[in-house]
């Protein structure tokens, strides 16, 4: 079987293994309903009781639910249309799969690391697997000179990467979550009863980089960073969607933030999305495709 | 194991042994996984961590990239020889690593099995010399 075909049928893999993960995250029922819990670190935190998510807490399960409303009802759909798209060869197609495929991955992992234990695990792991080989497949699939020769001299470089660079920033508000944490003694305050918060790790250890990574190389026209830079972009805007699904899931389960919360967490991250979706429709509308679509 | 050691010895059968390798590591991959407790709504050995990122890591990553670097190398292409290579230093690093946990588990009193104070090192050592004929065979 050839790269395309692996591709094509990983990326329907993927959506299958996602559709169940999201679906059974945001329909199980069952359990005994919130309890309190005393942590290791001696917090009592009120536990979430229902569902596959019933063990996590009642702040984080309705983030995971509203994580998987988005997923199951946008990306799932989005990840089949753009599956399609590259089977067809086109630029455009393959790199919107690229794109895609990286949200499934962010997510996928987010999931296996930062959910707790639960019966979902190897759906989880299936999936990580299969959106790390598709990734690595798609990214691969991209021919830089052919995508250099065939952006137009119109798509806003500077924009793209002042965007970037905004993003990249976002993040930091984690690093301002752990070092409070670390001048106060205690620990960042929504970790709870977990053992870490893999968020931090992927979002300061891989997205804030490759945004900044992308941002420099789109600026400089290199088409390596058109490439992250569409990735990064998407993954932004998926982002966007995810946090509001998360907020409307928490305000659903009677969590609400202070309005400096809002501000801090919600705001910029939808705002961001906005942007984005303008963003990514000026990188695809300042694209034009081989006069023979290619696979590689 | 033991086969394939002495498989080794002969270059074109040591690109054979490191295919066969990813067997083993599948296997050692799920030993670390009881997977009746998924079935019975049980939770593993979980102590005071959430989630169980090694397995994560080990299903997930290692697991195929190892069934993926052995068949490449069985048909002789160049990504075969890349992947091996790192994740037989890989495996050489864990075999050492965990053979000094093992050890440093049983000097402190925590109950280790024979099992896996004998599989380890002899993993570690087993890539020590793999990792060794790899090198030797890979020209400059």
């Amino acid at each position: 079987m050839n790269q395309p075909k692996i591709l094509f049928w990983l990326s329907l893999l993927i959506a299958l293994l996602a559709a169940v993960y999201a679906g059974v995250g945001l329909f199980s029922q069952g359990g005994d309903g919130p309890f309190s819990f005393t942590t290791l670190r001696g917090e009592t935190v009120e536990i979430y009781g229902w569902g596959v998510y019933r063990l996590d807490t009642a702040f984080r399960a309705p983030i995971f639910r509203g994580t998987d409303a988005v997923t199951l009802f946008l990306c799932v759909p989005a990840l089949i249309a753009a599956a399609l798209f590259a089977r067809r060869g086109t630029l455009r197609g393959r790199l919107f799969l690229a794109s895609v495929l990286a949200y499934f991955l962010y997510n996928s992992a987010s999931l296996a690391f930062g959910a707790t234990y639960n019966s979902l695990l190897l759906v989880y792991i299936a999936s990580v697997s299969a959106s790390l080989f598709a990734f690595v497949l798609a990214f691969r699939s991209i021919d830089l000179p052919t995508l250099a020769a065939h952006s137009s001299a119109k798509l806003p470089h500077r924009w793209i990467a002042v965007f970037l660079f905004v993003a990249g920033l976002s993040l930091v508000i984690w690093i301002v979550d752990i070092v409070g944490a670390l001048v106060e003694g205690t620990v960042p305050a929504t970790l709870g009863p977990y053992h870490t918060e893999a968020t931090y790790t992927f979002d300061l250890g891989i997205i804030l980089p490759t945004a900044y990574l992308a941002g420099i190389l789109v600026w400089r026209r290199n088409p390596l960073g058109t490439l992250l830079a569409c990735i990064t972009i998407t993954l932004n805007l998926t982002v966007g969607l995810v946090v509001a699904g998360q907020t409307i899931m928490q305000v659903l389960d009677g969590i609400l933030l202070s309005l400096g919360e809002y501000a801090a967490y919600v705001t910029p991250f939808v705002l961001m999305s906005l942007i984005a979706i303008g963003l990514l429709t000026s990188i695809f509308r300042n694209l034009s495709e081989p006069t023979t679509p290619r696979h590689r | 194991m033991y086969t394939n050691v002495t498989m080794c010895f002969g270059a074109a059968h040591s690109v054979v042994y490191v295919a066969l390798f990813s067997l083993y590591a599948f296997i050692l991959c799920l030993m670390s996984f009881d997977l009746k407790t998924l079935f019975q709504d049980q939770v593993p050995l979980l102590e005071n961590v959430t989630s169980m990122f090694i397995q994560v890591m080990d299903l997930g990553l290692i697991v195929p990239l190892c069934v993926l670097s052995g068949i490449l190398l069985l048909r002789r292409n160049a990504w075969g020889y890349l992947l091996a290579s790192v994740g037989m230093k890989k495996f050489l690093t864990m075999g050492i690593a965990v053979s000094l946990m093992g050890l440093n588990m049983a000097r402190v009193g925590v109950p280790v099995s024979a099992v896996e104070l004998g599989v380890f090192p002899i993993i570690a050592l087993v890539n020590l010399v793999i990792v060794g004929l790899l090198l030797k065979n890979i020209k400059d």
